[in-house]
C-alpha cells in the first residue's frame, strides 16, 4: 500500500524539519552532544535504508523517533556490554545500621527529576509541534532569535532582511506560537 | 466600522512588535513607554502581552539546545551522499 499523502517520506527535508527535535530528544537521554549527533546520523541512515518499509501509518517524525529510540537502546546495551556487566554495588557503610540499609540506600531519590524530565519532554515536543505548524521562514527566524539567541543584526545579514521586517516576522511567529501553545500547554 | 477595526488591528500589530522587542530586551525606552500607555487602554494588547511573556518563560524552561547550522549541514551532506550512493547502486 503506498503511503498516504500526508505521511510521505521526504529525506531531503529531514534535517530541516526534524533534526532539532531529534537532537533535543536524544540529548536529554544520553547527555552528550557528540553521542547524540552520532545517534541521529545513524537514525537518518537507517531511515534511508528502510524507507521502503514505511507504510505511512504514522507521521514521518514518529517513525524517525521510533528508529532513534532503538538506536539509543542499542547504545546503552553496547556500553553496558563493554563494561562486561552491569554492576550493582551496595556498600555497607555503618556496621551498626543492619536491617535499615535496604530502604535507606535504595530509596529512589530521582523521582522528582524523572517527572521533571517527562514534563520537559512533553513541553519540548509541544514546542516543536507548534514550530512545525509555522511557515518555514517564520519558524527559521523564530528559532534563530529565540532558541539560538542570535543577534538581530546577524539574522538580518544572514537572511538578507531588514530589522523591521525581522520584527514583523517574529511578531507573526510569536502570535501563532502563543496561540498554539495556549491550546496545548499554557 | 470596518476601517476603525483595521486601524485598531494595525495599531495592535505595531505595539505587538514593541512587546516582542521587550521579550528580547531590545525595545528602546521610548518604545517601552509607548507600549505601557497603550496597554492601559487596550485589552487586546494586554492579553497578547501576557501570553507573550508566558511563551518566553515556557521556552526558557524547556532549555532547548539546538544544532548549529554547521552541524545541520554535515547531516545534510551525509544524507545526500548516502542517497547518491544508493541511487547509483540501483541504476
Amino acid at each position: 500500500m503506498p503511503p498516504s499523502k500526508e505521511n510521505q517520506i521526504n529525506p531531503e527535508k529531514w534535517v530541516d524539519r526534524y533534526s532539532d527535535f531529534l537532537f533535543n530528544y536524544t540529548i536529554t537521554r544520553v547527555n552528550n552532544r557528540d553521542i547524540a549527533k552520532d545517534l541521529i546520523s545513524e537514525t537518518f541512515l537507517a531511515g534511508l535504508k528502510s524507507m521502503k518499509n514505511f507504510k505511512g501509518e504514522a507521521t514521518e517524525r514518529t517513525w524517525l523517533v521510533s528508529i532513534l529510540k532503538r538506536k539509543i537502546i542499542d547504545y546503552y546495551r553496547k556500553i553496558n556490554s563493554n563494561k562486561g556487566k552491569a554492576e550493582v554495588k551496595i556498600n555497607y557503610n555503618n556496621e551498626g545500621d543492619d536491617g535499615d540499609w535496604l530502604e535507606e540506600q535504595v530509596a529512589d531519590h530521582d523521582d522528582v527529576t524523572a517527572e521533571d524530565t517527562l514534563m520537559n519532554d512533553e513541553l519540548k515536543s509541544t514546542i516543536f509541534n507548534c514550530l512545525s505548524s509555522l511557515p518555514e521562514q517564520q519558524a527559521k527566524v523564530f528559532k534563530m532569535k529565540t532558541i539560538d539567541n542570535y543577534d538581530t543584526e546577524v539574522i538580518c545579514n544572514d537572511l538578507n532582511i531588514s530589522p523591521s521586517n525581522l520584527w514583523v516576522i517574529i511578531h507573526r511567529a510569536r502570535k501563532k506560537m502563543a496561540d498554539c501553545m495556549e491550546d496545548k500547554w499554557l | 466600522m470596518s476601517t476603525s477595526k483595521n486601524l485598531r488591528h494595525s495599531l495592535c500589530e505595531k505595539y505587538g512588535v514593541f512587546c516582542d522587542k521587550c521579550q528580547y530586551d531590545e525595545a528602546s525606552i521610548w518604545e517601552k513607554l509607548k507600549l505601557k500607555f497603550h496597554l492601559i487602554m487596550c485589552g487586546e494588547c494586554r492579553k497578547y502581552s501576557q501570553k507573550n511573556t508566558q511563551l518566553s518563560e515556557v521556552i526558557k524552561n524547556a532549555k532547548l539546545s539546538n544544532l548549529t547550522p554547521e552541524e545541520q549541514e554535515s547531516f545534510k551532506m551525509l544524507l545526500q551522499k548516502q542517497m547518491q550512493n544508493s541511487s547509483s547502486k540501483n541504476s
